[in-house]
């Protein structure tokens, strides 16, 4: 029975993700809106901490995804199932994306990350303002398809849980009721 | 004969003497006065492209020179555009009420290998401040280089009042870094 729930871990990973993710695309937003400040230099300090964590969790997580499988589909037409791989693959993807286009932005802007104010991470390219102008473009049009996604994702596992009545949604989150 | 000799006697000596003695200008292209500063532990490397000096310098005697530099503080290139935009404001250099921030040296000590250590008054946003510096010169062909680097903390020239007296985003300290190349002006005839 419990085979065919997510592993522990890779639940861990999946609300810690998800409510980091979101903090972080709200302080991201909340960062572009600000005229310049100290405070507005903090909270960039504090997205790119943030997004430099999340790209290290998406990492363990994608290890975590290769040893552990997930649990075998539910009950679903064949284009639902197919749609959701390509929704899964599709999210991995971004959440390497949008943190790496983060810090090209970042480098290009020729302002180093100094993570947590205590290691210096490398610059990933040479300070071109052009680029980083560029580069804000592809992170914000990254986060936009994200957004969208997510949005379609968390309707998707609505859509299981209260109208399906299925375990799509059970098998992510411990604690609700096994159906069946 | 009178006449003729004193006609060489300006031209063998005095002119050079002249030449020397007198006045130098910067040659704006093949010099450079930039600043670094820290914004949330992160480095930026600024630079004020506009500035003007008015030199009296003896490469034989140094230490009797006399420096003015004046930099145009409207100008500054933080190093970041939103820096930039911010940096002329009446919070930062107040660029419309003080125009420019001004060096001149005082006292000039002569150290070792063409050091030496120029004392002066540093004007910034109406603060003056006895400043320090510590310069290399060096001959580069019929020129000379003054090259050097001092700190300074901004909050003493309120570079940076009001949210931006807060130094835990912006650091208190910048480093100001400069190479000039003094080219003689050549006499007039």
């Amino acid at each position: 029975m419990e085979t065919n729930r997510y592993q522990a871990s890779s639940i861990v990973l999946h609300w810690l993700m998800a409510l980091a993710l979101v903090a972080n695309f709200t302080l991201g937003v909340s960062v572009h809106e600000m005229d310049l400040s100290p405070m507005k230099l903090k909270m960039l300090a504090w997205h790119k901490w943030a997004g430099m964590t999340l790209l290290a969790l998406v990492t363990l997580r994608l290890i975590n995804r290769l040893i552990f499988r997930p649990p075998p589909p539910e009950p679903a037409p064949r284009w639902q199932q197919r749609a959701a791989s390509w929704m899964h693959a599709a999210l991995y993807v971004l959440m390497f994306a949008i943190p790496f286009s983060g810090w090209l932005v970042t480098s290009a802007a020729g302002i180093p990350v100094i993570y947590l104010n205590l290691w210096e991470l490398p610059q990933l390219l040479p300070k071109n303002l052009e680029w980083a102008d560029g580069l804000k473009e592809v992170h914000k049009i990254l986060n936009l398809t994200m957004l969208t996604l997510v949005i379609v994702h968390v309707l998707a596992a609505i859509k299981h849980h209260f109208f399906d009545r299925d375990n799509t949604l059970v098998r992510m989150l411990p604690f609700l009721e096994k159906r069946r | 004969m009178k006449k003729q000799f004193a006609f060489w006697f300006i031209g063998a000596v005095l002119a050079p003497a002249m030449a020397f003695a007198g006045n130098w200008q910067l040659d704006e292209a093949r010099s450079n006065i930039g600043f670094q500063y820290q914004a949330m532990g992160a480095t930026l490397d600024g630079e004020f492209p506009q500035y003007q000096a008015d030199i009296q310098l003896d490469p034989a005697k140094p230490e009797q020179a006399s420096i003015l530099l004046d930099v145009a503080t409207a100008k500054t290139d933080a190093g970041n555009p939103d820096a930039t935009a911010e940096v002329g404001s009446p919070l930062f250099f107040d660029s419309r009420r003080y125009p420019t921030a001004r060096f001149a040296s005082t006292r000039i000590q002569s150290q070792d290998n063409g050091r030496y250590l120029v004392e002066g008054k540093l004007s910034v946003k109406g603060i003056t401040r006895p400043t320090r510096i510590p310069v290399l010169l060096k001959t580069e062909g019929k020129n000379q280089r003054l090259t050097g680097t001092f700190k300074l903390n901004r909050l003493d020239f309120k570079i940076g009042e009001g949210m931006w007296a807060d130094t835990s985003a912006l650091a208190n300290e910048v480093r100001v870094a400069f190479s000039l190349l003094l080219t003689p002006i050549p006499i007039k005839k």
